[in-house]
């Protein structure tokens, strides 16, 4: 497992980065916007907030960089990231606690689904090269070139308004259901989510889909795969000898990816309003929430290096080579 | 394996172009993929330069204040008008030049941070790699979005946006992948003989990697660069798109923010012609340069290509796997000479 | 010289080349030719920039016999071997010829003579022969039954040619999963040791992946996967190039055993023609995508006919016997794509005649005997070189090379109980 252990090591170097830079960024800024933000708080909140504040940001404090950077971690490791500006009183950890469920759930199915469907399509293209599914690949690059947000727009347009398949927004019905273990919420939800999930999954395939046929392509002419003809194995099985190795760069690529498909997914969440870490964040930049925005910063980038140690996990499962010890 | 784990395979030295290929790259445009592409690219260029003066009117100007609701297409607004009867057609013309100028310099600065991190790690080798390498896939895992909307959202808004400042900054999240590729190259050459020959000659190191390993390279940092002002485009728009980035200044990435905020896809009658123009021209903007990378890929390996697209052989292999080398990198000696098209020595053609 | 080796194709029967033991069946009659080639032509690519690879290609491999195919880098050795499996790649095709397989009569198995309808199950091995099936005409069901279970192959780099990601032992049993469905799994895993063991790999390996195997076990493990369904013709292409001298000695008397045992017989493909020499039986030389000479292992070393083939002999020292000055072939090898009119090899021959320049020449005996060559300089009025027309008998060659393998390797064809003596190669004992 030492590749594990490295790439873990690497995480935990990244989320110490990350965790810094979120320190430095609004002590480095020229003009500092925080301090207008909580002088207008300063009327509707206690004065011990406007202190815990002033902390988190460096404003009028005589505590040193090191000072202030201690007091962060030890903030950070109590699970406080501050209290929200826009939500007020409730704090950045309750308000994106409230709509991480919502984003796991989304993008994590609509990931799953895109990374599947991407693969075997990227096999059956491979291997039926010149096939009517090669030509598909230029609609399948602009849907990747073209935003999430725009294909979300696109689609709420058709699918939507015009035609009135799906709802517009929301997660779920929130007029006349109360989120639980009911039939009615769940439908609801399902129903809210499928056109949501259908963009990202549209925006993102396309990766999958052409990274696995290129890869495909190239191992094809492998040795070992000539040999599996030349076993007189069938069709099935010669093309799963090519793809068990084609699809490892896939599996490795997917830190490349998430990043993107994350972020193409929070802003499918804001034209969609669905109630996720994306709605949440259109929010904050709109009020000038900026505790809520870093918060959003850390949990996003945490988020993206679990996903990455799975795929990880699911490399080593994969490539034998790496399992070696030594 | 002695690559670090978790690079690509793709990410692997790809055949570096002998020498005589630039000079075929510059009159192939024989793909379809690459002549698309290029058109494309051209054509929106022209637009970003010329667009701000062929725009009909001002932008920001509301050209009527009689009417709340966005018109469509007519003869006096070819693309309609926004809620505040603002010319759609102005808009795009205009915030061309801002999208492409900012992707632009932020695929230009990022490749050029990609060559100076990536060649560097790959020929010092040793913990100067590590080091670089461990930065580069730091910046790779750490989800870019995020990072710039919390720098943007802290740098003031009301100040008047700068293009080129705008590109600099993405470009800082962008430069990460190339530099990986760009090493990973530069590792496959460094031990080749013609980069031996020129260290045992005394040359100094920036010299051999500006005039040795970096003209072996340009397929690597063309695809680079493409990808890139991809990375740029997009980025760009997504953040116009939030907000974070002046909202009167004018993009494709600003028009789209205006038209979710006035929930142009969800009204009754679909103002289409506010969202469309800009996010087509951003995804036709970006499938151009998508497709002159498949180009470059397809060019520099001809296992990619359809069948259909080119009907010329692709090349001569009369025995197949040309020259690989055999275990403990014994070059195959069944090499067919025709496969190395005459092409024996992989060097850019620059004097040592 | 007792090499019952059939005289060489389009050449017709010829007169017995030695008073070898029981020359099989009668000459003329193919009943032992296992793999007729006939006018195989490949290209690469189509149009008039096609390639010509492989041109017109005539030739056969008893039973039992090695069959050794040399020539230099593109020659179109390993084209031609593809060919007759079909598994050549786009843009190579096939534009003509035929390959005529002919199974053994009343052999076990899923021979896949089944394309004419006709079971080869008549039993015996005196029954009629069998009819001949085209591989390259063959269905795709049937040729997927035939391949491995009849043909299996060997490649050069063992690492590539096994799957990475996949353990030895499931490389293995896929095969008799997919010919041999009636066994069970415990079945196969038992034959997948078995196999491993027999080229002295313990079974505990099945569980390994290739790269923890060296290089030389891995080839091992690629010719224990080639013999699982006892198939009657194994090609190897370059199956020793990329090993070191030893595992290579190692691994040719793991053949040599092997083919002893199992009585299959080998195409050899190789640039090495020294080596060849002390394996195969029969000789057949390529340059350019044409066959040049071709003629029993002895003959071809001691007598060269080709100018061609004369120039590979002197550009390797002989193993045995003294030094002596290497010549080798001046020039360059043929570029496919702009071939000299005339015979290919006219550039690059020290004999060349005008003829040479304008006409290409026939494969034809070059005088009386079991061999072929395609060179002006052995028709009637041409001053044939001194070096070329040495008797296919002579004891040795000026240069001193001893002749490497001794008359004992000539046997008759399936005559179970083969010649013991060991030769250069049999006589290494296996560490």
């Amino acid at each position: 497992m030492r590749l594990v252990a490295r790439r873990l090591a690497l995480y935990l170097v990244t989320a110490l980065v990350a965790i810094t830079v979120n320190f430095f960024i609004p002590r480095l800024m020229p003009g500092n916007p925080v301090e207008a933000a909580i002088g207008q708080m300063r009327s509707r909140v206690t004065p011990q907030t406007i202190a815990a504040l002033d902390l988190q940001y460096g404003l009028n404090t005589r505590l040193s960089l090191w000072g202030q950077y201690l007091h962060y971690w030890h903030q950070l490791l109590h699970g406080d990231l501050g209290v929200s500006f826009s939500a007020y009183p409730a704090t950045v950890a309750s308000v994106i606690r409230a709509a991480l469920p919502w984003t796991i759930g989304l993008v994590g199915t609509a990931t799953v689904i895109s990374f599947a469907l991407g693969t075997l399509t990227g096999i059956a293209a491979a291997w039926r090269r010149g096939s009517w599914l090669d030509s598909l690949l230029p609609a399948m690059t602009f849907f990747q070139a073209a935003p999430y947000f725009f294909v979300a727009i696109l689609a709420v347009a058709l699918f939507a308004t015009k035609l009135g398949w799906f709802p517009q927004n929301s997660g779920y019905d929130t007029t006349t259901l109360n989120p639980g273990l009911t039939w009615p919420f769940i439908a609801s939800l399902i129903d809210h989510a499928v056109l949501p999930a259908l963009t990202i999954v549209v925006g993102s395939v396309a990766g999958w889909v052409i990274g696995m046929r290129n890869m495909m392509l190239t191992t094809m002419d492998e040795d070992y795969v000539l040999i599996a003809r030349a076993k007189g194995l069938r069709t099935a099985r010669v093309i799963a000898y090519a793809a068990r190795n084609a699809i490892l760069p896939s599996v490795s690529g997917f830190s490349l990816a998430i990043g993107f498909v994350v972020s193409g997914a929070l802003l499918t969440e804001i034209v969609f309003s669905y109630p996720g870490i994306g709605y949440v964040l259109y929010q904050a930049i709109g009020s000038e929430d900026y505790p809520l925005l870093q918060g959003i910063f850390l949990v996003v980038t945490f988020a993206v290096l679990a996903a990455n140690l799975l795929a990880d996990f699911a490399y080593a499962f994969l490539d034998p080579r790496t399992r070696q010890e030594g | 394996m002695s690559l670090a784990p978790g690079v690509p395979m793709a990410a692997q030295p790809a055949p570096s172009l002998p020498g005589r290929g630039h000079a075929r790259m510059l009159r192939l445009p024989r793909s379809l993929k690459i002549r698309v592409g290029l058109g494309m690219a051209v054509f929106f260029t022209i637009v970003a330069v010329i667009g701000p003066w062929i725009a009909p009117y001002n932008p920001s100007a509301s050209l009527s204040t009689t009417s709340g609701v966005p018109q469509p297409p007519s003869a006096a607004h070819w693309l309609g008008t926004t809620q505040v009867q603002q010319d759609v057609l102005s808009q795009l013309l205009a915030g061309g030049r801002s999208t492409i100028l900012v992707s632009l310099v932020a695929g230009a600065v990022a490749t050029i941070l990609a060559i100076a991190f990536g060649v560097t790690a790959g020929y010092a080798g040793g913990w100067l790699d590590d080091l670089l390498s461990m930065l580069a896939n730091v910046f790779l895992v750490m989800p870019a979005l995020p990072l710039l909307i919390v720098i943007f959202g802290f740098l003031s808004r009301t100040a008047s946006p700068n293009d080129v400042l705008i590109g600099l900054v993405i470009s800082v999240t962008g430069w990460a992948y190339g530099a990986r590729v760009m090493r990973a190259q530069t590792l496959s050459l460094r031990g080749r003989d013609f980069v031996l020959a020129a260290r045992i000659a005394g040359e100094r190191a920036w010299r051999i990697m500006a005039f040795e390993i970096l003209p072996n390279l340009v397929p690597v940092v063309a695809t680079s660069f493409l990808f890139t002002v991809i990375y740029g485009v997009g980025t760009y728009t997504a953040l116009s798109f939030l907000g974070v980035i002046s909202v009167a200044h004018w993009s494709w990435g600003t028009m789209l923010y205006w038209a979710q905020s006035a929930q142009a896809a969800q009204q009754v009658h679909i103002e289409w012609w506010w969202f469309l123009p800009p996010g087509l021209a951003v995804g036709l903007f970006g499938t151009a340069l998508a497709l002159l990378n498949f180009g470059i890929d397809e060019f520099v390996n001809p296992r990619l290509r359809a069948a259909g697209l080119t009907g010329r052989p692709r090349r001569a292999r009369p025995d197949r796997r040309a020259g690989r080398a055999g275990p403990g990198g014994r070059p195959r000696p069944d090499r067919p000479r025709a496969a190395a098209g005459g092409a024996p020595a992989p060097r850019g053609g620059q004097a040592a | 010289m007792s090499t019952p080796a059939g005289p060489g194709p389009g050449a017709g029967p010829g007169p017995g080349a030695g008073p070898g033991p029981g020359a099989g069946p009668g000459p003329g009659a193919t009943g032992d030719a296992l793999l007729a080639i006939r006018g195989l032509s490949v290209d690469y690519g189509s149009g008039p920039a096609a390639i010509r690879a492989v041109v017109a290609a005539d030739l056969t491999l008893h039973r039992g016999e090695v069959l050794g195919l040399a020539g230099e880098s593109g020659s179109g050795k390993s084209t031609l071997a593809f060919a007759i499996a079909r598994l050549l790649r786009p843009p190579a095709v096939v534009t003509g010829g035929q390959v005529l397989f002919r199974p053994l009569p009343g052999r076990e198995g899923t021979a896949a003579a089944g394309a004419d309808g006709q079971g080869p199950r008549d039993g015996g091995a005196a029954g009629p022969v069998p009819a001949a099936v085209d591989l390259l005409r063959l269905r795709d069901r049937d040729l997927r039954a035939l391949r491995w279970d009849q043909l299996a192959i060997v490649l050069q780099s063992a690492m590539h040619a096994l799957n990475p990601v996949m353990t030895i032992g499931a490389q293995l049993t896929d095969v008799l999963a997919a010919h041999r469905p009636a066994m069970t799994r415990a079945a196969r895993r038992a034959r997948a040791a078995e196999l491993l063991e027999l080229v002295g790999i313990p079974a505990a390996r099945l569980t390994s992946h290739p790269h923890e195997l060296s290089g030389g076990q891995r080839q091992r493990v690629m010719i224990a996967m080639a013999t699982a369904l006892r198939p009657q013709i194994l090609i190897m292409d370059e199956p020793t190039t990329a090993l070191d001298v030893v595992t290579q000695r190692e691994i040719l008397t793991e053949l040599v055993a092997l083919r002893e045992r199992l009585g299959f017989a080998v195409l050899f493909i190789t640039h090495d023609l020294s080596l060849l020499i002390e394996i195969a039986d029969t000789i057949a030389v390529m340059y350019a995508g044409r066959l040049v000479e071709q003629a029993p292992a002895g003959q071809l070393y001691r007598a060269p006919r080709h100018p061609y083939t004369l120039g590979l002999l002197t550009s390797f020292p002989p193993l045995h016997g003294p030094r002596s000055r290497l010549t080798g072939i001046g020039g360059s090898p043929p570029d496919l794509r702009q071939l000299p009119a005339g015979c290919v090899f006219h550039p690059r021959c020290r004999f060349a005649m005008d003829r040479c320049r304008t006409e290409a020449p026939p494969l034809l005996p070059p005088g009386p005997g079991a061999r072929v060559a395609a060179c002006w300089l052995h028709h009637e009025g041409a001053q044939v070189p001194e070096e070329l027309r040495r008797p296919d008998d002579a004891p040795t060659r000026d240069h001193g090379g001893q002749v490497p393998r001794a008359e004992h390797h000539g046997r008759a064809p399936r005559s179970g109980t083969a010649a013991r003596a060991p030769g250069p190669v049999g006589d290494r004992s296996r560490p």
